[in-house]
């Protein structure tokens, strides 16, 4: 055993109650006593009948006295029950409580879990030696207190979250009221009548919600989380996460227009799915606050694989709607030219549809194409343009796609812009390297006539090279130049032959041919290459009257950059690809190509782009027999492009060098995009590359920061489920010219969807996103309430104490397969019960059966109803306990059947236990009885639509054994509501992790003590309403609301907290400097003393939790009151014995 | 004592271990009179010297109750004890004593039932190991 | 009124047999409820659970030995009672008190004089390897091949038992017989109730196996795995003969080539799926044979019904048209399938009786999935 302190001047009074027999039945109390008497320094030692009494407490301050005590021990219950009473007993005799008093457990852990006398005495024995050993070390201390800040945080809205703000509110304290629905209310506002008086739920419930809403005490902050709490009771610190609502709570009225004109609905989460909902909504007319907010989930993934960004899930819903005007302006909010992009475009968006997740991604560019295909440009109502000084011109060099919409977003934010073309035509590529099978001509031109009234000024034949630079330009007064001079020049082959007569460069055919100029092929055709570019050849060069086309690629199909449709259509047309092969050499005669020699490939390992590589076989070369020769390998921009200039970077393969996110050059005013910047790239991209370069040329012209907010995609998959029951549809397919009949021709092939496939196709949509950004509601909202470029922000709040009231979930019942939930659809639960029985559900509060062919539609009354008990409750392989309030409202249920659906309506309620415990239940309970309501005591264990008679044909049929006559029952009812479970919410352990509290085992918050503190938590200042902390019904949640507002009240009237004085403390004399205790501390409470070179702690911040104290190398950390002299003298007395 | 029943010094957090142990007696639970809890504010205050000095005082086995990770009262404090186990358990080895006599465990406040049964196979296992081979080879 | 005392000793034996589950029931009626029993006629196992805790008369009824073990309440029932358990408990006190229904008390005889229920000398337990060739036990072969007694006398398992056993030797397994000196598992000694019998049979095997060095068991009923897994003092890591098929198929060891172009509904037997959770193993072996064309069954899996052979049932006599397995042909015969294909003696045996009961041979047959795969691999 340690020594003591030699010169010992401790004085010690030793306890032992015997807890009237909790204790004395094992532990043998007087022995106990006359042991401890023997150790060192111990002056007193008693046993006593119970010492938590006044008498027992006025032993110690009487003996402390007497005898002149100085260190007090009690061996008696768990000191989270009693340490604090014994030492206001210490208090009171004039001692220090921390140094003078020690607390032993040898109830709990003792007397209560030891068998044997024998071995708990003698565990008591040992434990409290090494409390006697302990108490002798104990130190001084002083509690601290901490002003309390009485604005409360009430998190949950229901009716007890409610009941907590109005009493605390009315006590006039602040109250923050968070809630994640957008409306208060919680569940009791979505239920019909209550038990057992039948006040209807909305009469007394809504009243309530008014209250809060117009108390000036109570700021309600509806559609928000709270992401974190730091801080003590008293001096919380809180952060809120409020979710952007889309609507601005001060402007919108509640009128409820843009729910009127939103396209996209959904299941609504207040009906519990048995009513549909819009994107913009509200949860419910009576909802707190009455603003509306917009579902707007992450953006959808065809919305976000566009690179223009164009709203795809928009215009889809809007062509659903039949609204094609609509549609078109959308698509002109992201891309100038839709009828084009409806075509050409290789689609990424459909890449990553969800559809696909049922049958096909839904057809979004055909779709696209149909709209445009709608819409008459020539008198199409033009965008709105922002109205800019008119000296604030710019020049756009190239009129391909990335100069038309660098243009065209110019001009629609009201700045001149004028375009130079080379060429006489306009277009760029869109006109001269897609041929017109694809793109017909007169779509083009009403695209580009279309924008030509939108203001844009195209000057054809105005090439800026050389003789005519940039600097030209701005010296003529334009602003800002963007250069999109495209990639225009074609690769070659580099083999011998090249030069023949009769090779000739895809690009320059398709060139050529769109321009009216002089071209031919002749009648053995070969292109080579495996791109877009060479099917567009090849399919040109059959037009064109070839009779055999070959396309000669290195790879195999399945490497070919083409897409695949591109291809599919070339090969029905009735051209040929030649698969790993690629020529040697082109053979001449007379300067006129004659034949190609070719070799055959094997692809080998994979080169850096992933594909793998082609090898040349050697010794497998062989002729073919061709007379014009199309190589389509590649294009890169031309070379000569740098004179126009000068000053701008370019790399050595002629791109233009820019900042990736403005598209700035090196010289400020000079932007570029398009093919001159990335290479031959797709329609779409240049399109976004313009209006990237645009957005950056306004803010130049401006003045203003180009990079600020930029170049992030929307991403995240936070998106609708894909709908369960949603059946396979094939996928919308355009009525095509036969292949052999458009070959023959420069008409397009494909003749667009009609508006019956188009509207069919575009309802394949699943909405992922939910809000589509189709901006109806904008238009549609006279307050101009709707913010649809809205964030979350995050609040900050400083509280005092904090009401947790987040309240429980019904049960999901389709797990339980055996009661055919999901699969029969008038198996309902209760709460899709109580909103078929509310005045604002789907049936306006008539209690009807649903239409088996539709979920949204209900027919007539149902003439017989059972009613299950017990659901998931009261089940092992479920929950174990008893949700407590199924009976009850089971009961209500049978009465309200019988009130609305008539009094002949057939009711049974299959029960196990009635539990009928509250005022007035069991009288409740009677009256139903007396309504001719069948009760039949045994579980239910199914219910099944399979008739074993002709009785049940076309019922659904309840089995169970009536366990009072042993019989075994089968009840045919038109309808059965399953009264399941009320369990924790979901995310209950974070939320437990976020306040600092705990979750029982079955994940209900837990009390500070089951009896006495019913509404505390373990963590001061935080407490506990309604059924978060357990099943309950409206009257308990209530009246525990107002028990927690009252703990929250006391702690603000008092105006201040006393804190435990069990932190940390470093000796300076003997801290090293070392830091390691910074790091650990989780609450950032030490620092480093430069000066003195030693870690201080902050007293303010520290909790005690002892880290510091547990690692310190040089053993300065201490934790006050778990010093080591402390917990080695309590070893010491444990192990004495042994 | 006697030499066949092993001791256990028990380092348990005052919120989720120590509350575990007045449930179990709440509760009624029964388990061996082996254990001699300690209370601590949190396992990762449990500096490793009261491990050692628990050994090497004589006890058979070291019990470390602590929060389920990520339900540390005071954020992280389990994590560090769990470190910090992991450490001493090499130490330990030097003394002879295997990582079956330092013994961590999470118990949440709820868990009385587990408690018992923590109680209860420790002891089980340390009865079959017999005592520690520090027992009586120091003099404190 | 004549005042019944409750019996409370009677339910004290019974806590004491291994019914402690008997406590906890809330009498919801679950199990009856969900009970085949009432798809034939009227049982309630709640009642009896009842009858049983109060000690008053009923529950040593002939209804009592209705149980077939078929363990679908206590899947079911919310409170966690071990019904089988207390059926168990509540025979065996009429075996200690003589009173067992008669169908039951030969093969019990058997059991005790010969090792068997089947009336069948111990010497005859291995006449069937005579031309298929297992070998004897050694010391390191890997795996015990125990041939359920079913298999062993019944002259229709006894085939599927020789087929059975040619596949795993086609197979490679490295496995062998003990022979004449095993006795019964003991599965139908135990949940008749019949304590001592049980524990004399499981132990004379126990001794055996431990003598011999048995590790492993290929069990070739899912009765005899169930009780080397749950009931035996050994450790024993006992398979089924289906789990040991699917393996040697995905080893590519067992290669079934040949069509079998036959309609095929699988039965799923009590013990191998609800008691032993084995459900798909079979499954995979019927869909590996080529042609085959494989039929589900409305009540399947953990919603199988019962071939009524379970727990003494093959025993008692029962009409037609109260047989399970008649239930079971004529759901077979619904659903469009030519074989019923099981994997248990005892489904094998009630299914066929029952059928033939039926006058259906013509349209249906009863196969083991041992025979099915063999017309495969041949």
């Amino acid at each position: 055993m340690a020594a003591l302190p030699e010169t010992s001047q401790e004085r010690i009074g030793f306890y032992i109650c015997h807890c009237g027999i909790n204790i004395a039945y094992k532990v043998r109390c007087p022995e106990l006593a006359e042991y401890i008497k023997t150790l060192p320094n111990v002056v007193v030692s008693r046993d006593y009948l119970f010492m938590c009494s006044d008498p027992g407490q006025e032993l110690i301050e009487k003996d402390v006295k007497e005898y002149g005590l100085n260190r007090v021990v009690v061996a008696s219950c768990s000191p989270r029950m009693h340490e604090h009473t014994f030492r206001a007993a210490c208090a009171r005799a004039g001692l220090n409580p921390f140094r003078a008093f020690h607390h032993v457990c040898v109830r709990e852990h003792v007397s209560w879990v030891t068998l044997d006398e024998d071995q708990a005495t003698e565990k008591a024995k040992d434990l409290c030696r090494a409390g006697v050993l302990r108490v002798q070390h104990q130190d001084d201390l002083f509690p601290k207190t901490f002003p309390v800040n009485t604005n409360t945080l009430v998190v949950g809205g229901g009716i007890a979250g409610m009941q907590a703000s109005l009493d605390i509110a009315s006590a006039g304290y602040q109250v923050y009221l968070v809630e994640r629905q957008p409306t208060i209310g919680g569940h009791m506002l979505q239920y019909d009548k209550t038990f057992p008086t039948l006040d209807c739920a909305a009469c007394i419930g809504t009243p309530k919600m008014v209250s809060v809403g117009q108390h000036k005490k109570i700021e309600i902050l509806s559609y928000c989380e709270v992401e974190s709490v730091d801080g003590f009771v008293g001096n919380f610190q809180v952060k809120v996460r409020k979710r952007a609502r889309y609507v601005n709570p001060a402007k919108c009225t509640g009128c409820g227009e843009c729910t009127q004109n939103c396209p996209v609905e959904l299941p609504n989460e207040w009906d519990v799915g048995t009513k549909k909902r819009k994107a913009v909504y509200q949860s419910f007319p009576q909802a707190v606050p009455i603003t509306f907010v917009i579902d707007k989930r992450d953006r959808a993934p065809c919305v976000q694989t566009c690179p223009a960004g164009t709203a795809a899930q928009g215009y889809v819903t809007l062509i659903r709607e039949g609204k094609y005007e609509e549609a078109v302006r959308l698509i002109l909010e992201k891309l100038p030219l839709p009828g084009v992009l409806g075509r050409v475009c290789p689609a990424p968006c459909e890449t990553r549809c969800r559809r696909a997740e049922i049958d096909s991604p839904v057809s979004i560019r055909d779709l696209k194409r149909f709209a445009a295909d709608q819409i008459d440009l020539g008198t199409f109502a033009l965008p709105p343009v922002a109205k800019q000084p008119p000296e604030e011109r710019v020049a756009v060099v190239g009129s391909g796609p990335a100069g038309i919409s660098c243009a065209y977003f110019l001009v629609r934010q009201g700045y001149p812009v004028t375009v130079f073309e080379a060429l006489p035509v306009i277009g760029g590529l869109l006109r001269t390297g897609i041929p017109e099978f694809r793109l017909p001509r007169d779509v083009l031109d009403r695209e580009i006539e279309f924008l030509r009234r939108t203001g844009i000024e195209f000057k054809t034949g105005s090439p800026i090279g050389k003789d005519r630079t940039v600097d030209h330009l701005l010296s003529d007064g334009y602003r800002a130049v963007f250069l999109a001079t495209g990639a225009w020049e074609s690769m070659q082959l580099g083999v011998d032959g090249e030069d023949l007569d009769g090779v000739l460069p895809g690009l320059d055919l398709l060139r050529k041919k769109a321009l009216g100029e002089e071209v031919s092929v002749g009648d053995r055709v070969v292109v080579i290459g495996g791109g877009n570019a060479a099917m567009d050849a090849c399919r040109t060069a059959l037009r064109m009257g070839a009779s055999v086309v070959t396309v000669l690629y290195r790879r195999t199909r399945a490497e070919m950059p083409a897409s695949e449709e591109e291809i599919e259509a070339a090969l029905a047309e009735g051209v040929k690809i030649e698969y790993l092969a690629a020529p040697v050499r082109i053979l001449g005669n007379g300067g006129r190509v004659t034949g190609m020699e070719c070799i055959r490939m094997e692809l080998g390992e994979p080169d850096e782009s992933g594909r793998r590589r082609p090898v040349p076989q050697p010794g497998s070369e062989y002729t073919i027999e061709v007379d014009t020769v199309i190589p389509a390998i590649g294009q890169r921009p031309d070379l000569s492009r740098r004179d126009c200039t000068p000053g701008v970077g370019f790399d050595r393969r002629g791109r233009v060098e820019v900042d990736p996110v403005s598209m700035q050059t090196s010289r400020p005013e000079i932007f570029a995009g398009g093919d001159l910047y990335t290479g031959p790239a797709t329609v779409v991209e240049a399109v976004a590359a313009g209006h990237e370069a645009a957005i950056s040329i306004e803010r130049f012209l401006k003045g203003e920061e180009l990079q600020a907010n930029r170049g992030e995609k929307p991403a995240g998959e936070d998106w609708a489920p894909v709908p369960a029951g949603e059946q396979p549809r094939e996928r919308a397919q355009m009525p095509e010219m036969e292949p052999k009949e458009r070959a023959k021709t420069f008409a397009e092939g494909q003749q667009g969807l009609s508006e019956e496939q188009a509207r069919a196709e575009a309802a394949r949509c699943i909405a992922c996103g939910v809000c589509c950004e189709c901006k109806l509601c904008v238009s549609a909202c006279e307050a101009k309430a709707i913010e649809h470029d809205q964030q979350d922000e995050i609040v900050d709040l400083n509280v005092g104490s904090i009401v947790i009231a987040t309240g429980f979930d019904a049960m999901d019942p389709t797990p339980l397969d055996h009661y055919g939930y999901g699969r029969l659809p008038n198996v309902v639960t209760n709460l899709e019960f109580e909103r078929l029985s509310n005045s604002t559900g789907p049936t306006s509060g008539k209690i009807l059966m649903r239409d088996p062919q539709d979920h949204f539609k209900y027919t007539r009354p149902p003439a017989s109803v059972a009613i299950l008990h017990c659901i998931g409750s009261r089940d092992k392989n479920y929950h174990e306990y008893c949700s407590r309030t199924c009976c009850m409202y089971a009961l209500k249920f049978a009465h309200l059947i019988k009130d609305k659906c008539g009094h002949d309506t057939q009711i049974y309620n299959f029960y196990i236990d009635m539990r009928c415990f509250g005022k007035g239940y069991e009288e409740f309970y009677q009256r139903v009885q007396s309504e001719g309501v069948r009760m039949i005591r045994g579980k239910a264990v199914g219910v099944t639509d399979r008739a074993e008679s002709p009785d049940e044909e076309g019922y659904l049929v309840v089995q169970a054994e009536d366990s009072l006559t042993g019989q075994l029952l089968r009840v045919p009812v038109e309808m059965a509501i399953l009264c399941t479970a009320m369990e924790p919410r979901p995310d209950a352990v974070e939320v437990a992790r976020t306040f600092g509290i705990s979750t029982g085992r079955e994940g209900f918050f837990t009390e500070e003590h089951p009896k006495l503190e019913p509404v505390s938590t373990p963590t001061a200042g935080v407490f506990l309403a309604g059924a978060c902390q357990g099943p309950k019904d409206i009257p308990d949640a209530v009246a525990q609301a107002k028990a927690a507002s009252s703990e929250a009240q006391s702690l603000s009237t008092l105006g201040q907290v006393v804190v435990a004085p069990m932190i940390s403390g470093i000796d300076p004399d003997v801290c090293v400097g070392c830091q390691v205790c910074i790091d650990l501390c989780p609450y950032s409470a030490i620092e480093i003393d430069d000066f003195r070179g030693i870690s201080v702690v902050n007293e303010a911040l520290c909790k005690g939790c002892g880290s510091c104290a547990g690692y310190c190398p040089s053993g300065a950390a201490k934790i006050r009151h778990f010093t080591d002299k402390q917990i080695f003298a309590e070893i010491d007395g444990i192990m004495a014995s042994g | 004592m006697s030499a066949n029943e092993p001791t256990i010094v028990a380092f348990l957090c005052n919120w989720c271990t120590f509350t575990a142990a007045d449930l179990a007696g709440t509760s009624r639970l029964s388990y061996p009179s082996n254990v001699k809890i300690i209370r601590m504010m949190c396992s990762g205050m449990v500096d490793p010297k009261y491990v050692i000095k628990a050994f090497l005082e004589g006890a058979d086995g070291v019990l470390i109750g602590g929060c389920w990770p990520g339900d540390c009262h005071y954020i992280n404090g389990n994590y560090k004890a769990r470190r910090r186990v992991a450490l001493l358990t090499e130490i330990l080895k030097q003394f002879g004593i295997g990582e079956d006599r330092l013994w961590l465990r999470w118990v949440a406040a709820s868990e009385g039932n587990m408690f018992q049964e923590v109680i209860t196979d420790m002891t089980k296992q340390l009865k079959e190991l017999g005592p520690s081979p520090l027992k009586g080879r120091l003099v404190a | 009124m004549t005042a019944v005392a409750p019996m409370l000793e009677i339910t004290d034996a019974i806590l004491e047999i291994g019914g402690e589950t008997i406590q906890i029931c809330m009498q919801c009626g679950t199990c009856s409820g969900v009970c085949p029993w009432n798809l034939v006629r009227k049982f309630s196992p709640r009642l009896l659970i009842r009858q049983a805790s109060l000690g008053i008369e009923g529950y040593e009824s002939e209804a009592l030995w209705n149980c077939v073990t078929c363990r679908t309440c206590v899947e079911h029932c919310p409170r966690g009672v071990d019904i089988i358990d207390v059926i168990r408990s509540a025979r065996s006190l009429m075996q200690e008190s003589g009173t067992v229904p008669p169908p039951f008390r030969a093969p019990l005889g058997s059991l005790k004089s010969d090792g068997n229920p089947w009336q069948t000398p111990r010497e005859e337990r291995s006449a069937w390897n005579q031309d298929v060739g297992v070998p004897e036990l050694g010391p390191d072969t890997e795996h015990l091949f125990y041939a359920c007694c079913t298999h062993c006398y019944d002259g229709r398992n006894k085939k599927v038992l020789r087929t059975m056993a040619r596949l795993l030797l086609k197979g490679e397994v490295d496995m062998g017989i003990i022979g004449n000196e095993e006795s019964c598992c003991a599965d139908q000694a135990h949940k008749c109730g019949a304590y001592s019998l049980h524990l004399e049979l499981s132990g004379a095997n126990d001794q055996l196996f431990a003598d011999k060095g048995v590790k492993k068991i290929i069990a070739t009923s899912p009765h005899c795995m169930n009780m080397f897994n749950q009931e035996y003092e050994g450790n024993y890591e006992s398979v089924h003969y289906t789990q040991v098929f699917d393996r040697l198929i995905a080893d590519g060891k067992l290669k079934p080539k040949k069509e079998v172009a036959l309609k095929v509904a699988y039965h799923d037997p009590c013990y191998l799926g609800r008691h032993s959770g084995i459900y798909e193993e079979p499954r995979r072996v019927l869909w590996s044979i080529p042609g085959l064309e494989y039929i589900e069954l409305p009540r399947s899996r953990e919603n199988s019904l019962c071939c009524g052979g379970g727990g003494g049932g093959i025993w008692s006599e029962v009409p037609v048209a109260e047989r399970f397995g008649a239930l079971r042909v004529q759901e077979a015969l619904e659903a469009g399938a030519g074989v019923i294909a099981t994997a248990c003696p005892f489904c094998t045996i009630m299914i066929e009786d029952s059928l033939k009961a039926l006058g259906k041979e013509e349209e249906i047959r009863v196969l083991d999935v041992a025979e099915l795969l063999f017309q495969s691999v041949e």
